[in-house]
């Protein structure tokens, strides 16, 4: 269990709080999706939750641990996967012999079936690979680390059409009961069939934190060309030939979430 | 389990970071060797080459050790050093043995190296090669208090210098050397004041001996380098991804 508490943090003594007495839980064994408009400390709070900045109020605890104290446990069962990394010049499997023992969770039979995921082999060189190529042996390898918490920011970011779908395969692949991946992003597209947790914030708080049974058993999203039924919506967004609406469920059949439609529903307050 | 963790960080350090460091000990031992073909080919003595060695040493020890946390300059690279599953203080230990006592070994080899080709020049050219130790013997011997002093203040410096840098890369991990350095002309200026203000206040006639002296100097060289170390550490244990002063 991850639980954010009341905690604040600015990145100058005189400057506003990216974030403000925020808090936030969670559960394990859940995709959950972390969005919000930019400058809304989505990645700090990342940092936070990794133990890589410290928080000038209020704590953090993962599992009973503390974060910001960077115990060898605590980074053994942790794995963040930022927007932009490095990996060293030298061969994925030097790369493996000097990283991988570090995760004693980590698996090599794993790492060869995500790999197989994204169409990639064990047999490369890193310092020979695009960026695109290096973050899916990235995402690989950190799915393969078996950590029970993967933090991965703007993971689709630099992966090509294709690559995006194996995300997502790898994703739901290396999902288990007792792990927790929370996916940063504002290519909501590349992940909303995966989450099964959305959680929209600012750097005042929270403003939804549902999960995806949860928002599909209150509101429906569908796609019109009546533009007196738009203009009835909760939520009206232009789309090419028509409108991407959002209506209240009233008990009527699911629909497919759109997070684009439901982030300007929570942005623009209509959530009750 | 904890031993493994450390040969383990050992291991990927040396991995990672291999080509730079073979290419720093062999620019280190190739500038020793040219000098000491340089100065074979003008034979100047040993006395010369000890004073140009010594200022190669104190400068390679100080790059050298300004370098000890350069791939924590980025923000990727922080990410990679903070987020590997290690205690701080091993990960602290290896940096420091590789930038102290693994650079000391390395600028020590170059010293003799250097030397060796500075006597085979010479007796190439049929001058009498004699070696930067056996001129220590010949030369400083009969002055032992004399040769002691130089060789502690020397030794010293670079020690403190050393330890300094070392400081200066983790607090400034990027241009680092430039910074300390700046830093450390300052500190100078002001230690230079303190000395001589403390001259004019302190019977200094009370350390007579030169053993007391130089044994006194020893253990404030001791304490400086401990203290500068322990507050590297103290730096590096607060690191976070995002760069601050303090």
């Amino acid at each position: 269990m991850l639980e954010v508490n009341k905690i604040t943090y600015s990145y100058g003594k005189k400057s506003r709080p990216v974030l403000n007495n925020y808090s936030l839980t969670v559960a394990p064994g859940t995709i959950c999706g972390l969005l919000g408009p930019n400058g809304a400390g989505k990645s700090t709070l990342l940092y936070l939750i990794a133990g890589l900045l410290r928080p000038q109020a209020g704590c953090i605890s993962y599992n009973g641990m503390i974060p910001q104290d960077r115990g060898v446990e605590f980074l053994r069962d942790v794995f963040i996967v930022p927007e932009e990394f490095t990996l060293p010049n030298v061969s994925l499997r030097k790369f493996l012999d000097t990283t991988s023992p570090f995760y004693p969770n980590f698996s090599m039979d794993d790492l060869t079936r995500h790999l197989s995921t994204f169409e990639m082999t064990t047999d490369m060189d890193l310092g020979k690979l695009s960026m695109g190529q290096k973050k899916r042996v990235f995402i690989s390898f950190a799915l393969a680390c078996n950590t029970s918490l993967l933090i991965l920011d703007e993971p689709t970011n630099g992966l090509d059409i294709p690559g995006k779908r194996l995300f997502r395969k790898a994703v739901l692949n290396g999902m288990t009961d007792d792990r927790t991946v929370i996916i940063s992003t504002h290519q909501v597209y590349d992940v909303e069939k995966i989450l099964d947790h959305v959680i929209i914030t600012d750097s005042n708080g929270v403003m939804l934190d549902a999960s995806m049974m949860e928002i599909t058993d209150r509101w429906r999203f569908l796609f019109t060309t009546d533009r007196e039924r738009a203009s009835h919506a909760l939520i009206s967004l232009d789309a090419p030939g028509g409108y991407n609406i959002v209506e209240p469920a009233d008990g009527e059949g699911e629909t497919e979430v759109n997070l684009e439609s439901l982030f300007e529903l929570v942005r623009q307050g209509r959530v009750k | 389990m904890e031993s493994n963790i450390f040969s383990q960080l050992i291991k990927k350090e040396w991995a990672d970071n291999r080509k730079p460091l073979l290419l720093g000990v062999l620019v280190v031992w190739g500038t020793f060797i040219l000098m000491g073909g340089f100065l074979g080919s003008i034979p100047t003595g040993a006395g010369t080459a000890i004073f140009l060695f010594t200022f190669f040493a104190g400068l390679a020890v100080s790059v050298g050790s300004s370098l000890a946390f350069s791939n924590m300059k980025s923000k990727e690279g922080r990410i990679n050093a903070l987020m590997l599953p290690a205690s701080v203080s091993q990960k602290y230990m290896v940096r420091w043995l590789a930038a102290v006592p693994g650079l000391l070994i390395v600028v020590v080899i170059g010293f003799l190296l250097g030397d060796l080709t500075r006597i085979l020049v010479e007796k190439f050219n049929d001058f009498l090669g004699i070696s930067i130790w056996r001129w220590i013997q010949g030369n400083v011997g009969n002055h032992n208090d004399e040769f002691s002093f130089l060789f502690t203040a020397v030794a010293g410096t670079i020690l403190c210098a050393q330890a300094c840098y070392f400081l200066g890369a983790i607090v400034w991990p990027k241009h680092s050397f430039i910074k300390t350095l700046a830093t450390l002309q300052v500190l100078q200026v002001v230690m230079g004041i303190v000395a001589v203000t403390c001259r004019f206040h302190f019977d200094t006639t009370l350390i007579d001996s030169p053993d007391v002296l130089i044994s006194l100097s020893w253990v404030f060289i001791a304490v400086v380098c401990t203290s500068v170390y322990w507050l590297a550490y103290v730096r590096f244990r607060r690191s976070e991804v995002i760069y601050k002063l303090f």
